[in-house]
């Protein structure tokens, strides 16, 4: 079952993208026509108000032009006259599910900041997505934590009449809410980058600093696809602005938080499918990187046997995240909010006088944000903005990244070998993508596998630990080139 | 324009790449400069695990 990962997970992948840009054509078809018959409205479909948009739904905008505000009573007297129990069955029958996802139709902005008409059986195939997503946590095991919510947001967000993910009679939903608090101000990526600060143990990294160099050359599956997203624009049907190319190439540093944070930042309308996406293939990291590893050593190579590392003194790791900040401050300020927060985090474990808070931002904190973040990437995944070409660039751009950061870091470790005192086992490169800790896991499996005596896991752990700082401070970079 | 674009990611590569590197290359010398002072103030071996 375990063999049939990748590809139970590249046919569900592939096909929801295919069903979804069959569905993004119809919509943009749809849009023309409906841009069409805007000129001459047709009597049969009401305008509806476009989705998140709450001065559209005010009762102000809603009644004509020129009609006077009636008193209450009047009112009052115009409902009772009006109703009738055939009348009152037809609105219940019309407020059902099942009529909405058979004849709905809502006005939504794509992209490109377009108005779209979704059709009901787009929302119902995205909760289709969303039940897929479901299956891949509970069943498959990807990533459970993250994919479950997820699922979960996809579900409830596509959910008709409900609009817990847009505005209803001025009120926002459920999971616009949790958008707005946290996803989309990027404050919930922020709150986890704490909770991996304090979960974090950089002493590995002390003990053996120039390791750090792995978490830098894996940065390369990050910068190289930025080209590879502005390549595909040669391909009809792809339109990639700079922008949206950065936010892309994150997953190349195959953290979720760091994606999240830098989709929000620049390509808010690809957030839903970024984060998916990195969340996928930091699950398939077992399966991705093996074979570039095996394709990139030689036996000699992955048996190589690495130093131990020495003991590091509480000292230098309670200093370790003031030298980091300092640094960031002074060289890339931009990447603050992410190495700053990590460092607090650690900070927080390593000075060992304030255990409940290390504690709580370990385990409570970290969990409600998580799960409050996942909910809100989920609130992401509409019709108008999952079902596009874009999303299938994504996949593959996300899988590019992915390769070219762990082959960067393999083959530096290489060219390191070269020039070290110290033997430098290359496996250990692969997991200078962030991926904590499964990439410094398999990094050791590998190694085992060559030479079942050879431990690498705490060198792997250098490198996996130093391509989290090497990924904020990429992302820190990109901010600082757009902002 | 994909020429342009191209030109600009090119730059994106070569600075964003240049920082990450310089920034983990300032972050190993800080870290080994600290292992040594607190070798010189004798507190490496404080609590080591």
């Amino acid at each position: 079952m375990n063999q049939n990962k990748p590809l139970i997970l590249l046919v569900t992948l592939v096909g929801l993208i295919v069903i979804g840009c069959l569905g993004y054509f119809s919509l943009r078809a749809r849009a023309i026509s409906s841009g069409a018959v805007q000129a001459e409205p047709a009597s049969s479909e009401k305008p509806v108000a476009v989705k998140n948009d709450p001065g559209n739904e005010s009762p102000a905008a809603a009644r004509p032009a020129g009609e006077a505000p009636m008193s209450q009573e009047k009112r009052d007297q115009a409902n009772l006259k009006d109703f009738s129990f055939s009348r009152f069955l037809k609105s219940i029958v019309k407020t059902t599910g099942v009529n909405a996802f058979l004849n709905g139709k809502q006005t939504a902005l794509d992209a490109a900041g377009k108005p779209v008409t979704v059709h009901g059986w787009q929302s119902l195939l995205m909760i289709l997505v969303g039940l897929v997503l479901l299956w891949l946590g509970v069943a498959k095991n990807f990533e459970p934590l993250l994919l479950i919510p997820i699922g979960f947001g996809t579900l409830l967000v596509n959910v008709p009449i409900a609009n817990m993910g847009g505005m209803a009679n001025g009120v926002p939903g459920f999971l616009k809410i949790i958008y707005e608090s946290g996803v989309g101000n990027e404050f919930f990526p922020l709150i986890i980058f704490m909770g991996i600060g304090a979960l974090t143990d950089f002493g590995p990294l002390i003990a053996k600093p120039k390791l750090a160099l792995l978490g830098a050359a894996a940065q390369i599956g990050v910068f190289g696809t930025v080209i590879g997203a502005v390549l595909m624009n040669l391909i009809p049907g792809f339109s990639y602005t700079l922008k949206e190319a950065c936010a892309i190439s994150i997953i190349g540093g195959a953290d979720g938080p760091t994606s999240i944070y830098i989709a929000a930042n620049l390509a808010t309308h690809l957030l839903g499918p970024i984060a998916v996406a990195a969340y996928s293939y930091m699950a398939l990291v077992p399966l991705i990187q093996p074979p570039i590893m095996m394709a990139l050593t030689t036996q000699r190579e992955r048996k190589i046997r690495m130093k131990q590392a020495r003991p590091v003194s509480k000292t230098e790791k309670i200093l370790f995240p003031i030298i980091i900040t300092m640094l960031t401050v002074l060289l890339i300020p931009a990447a603050t909010p992410l190495i700053g927060t990590l460092a607090f985090g650690n900070f927080i474990r390593e000075i060992g006088i304030v255990d409940r808070l290390a504690r709580t931002l370990q385990n409570e904190l970290l969990n409600i944000t998580s799960i409050l973040l996942s909910l809100g990437v989920g609130a992401q995944m509409t019709p108008e903005k999952f079902m596009q070409p874009a999303t299938l660039g994504i996949v593959v751009l996300g899988l590019v990244a992915f390769s070219l950061g762990s082959a960067g870091g393999i083959v530096i470790a290489k060219l390191m070998n070269v020039f070290s005192r110290d033997p430098i086992n290359p496996l250990i490169g692969s997991a200078g993508v962030s991926a904590v800790p499964m990439a410094a896991r398999v990094s050791h499996t590998m190694g085992q596998k060559a030479d079942p005596g050879n431990y690498l896991i705490m060198h792997a752990m250098a490198a996996n630990v130093s391509g989290v700082i090497g990924t904020a401070i990429a992302a820190g970079v990109m901010i600082a080139l757009f902002n | 324009m994909i020429s342009e674009l191209l030109s600009k990611a090119l730059m994106i590569i070569v600075v964003g790449m240049g920082v990450v590197f310089s920034f983990i290359l300032l972050m190993i010398m800080a870290i080994q400069l600290n292992a040594r002072v607190l070798k010189m103030l004798g507190k490496d071996k404080e609590q080591a695990k």
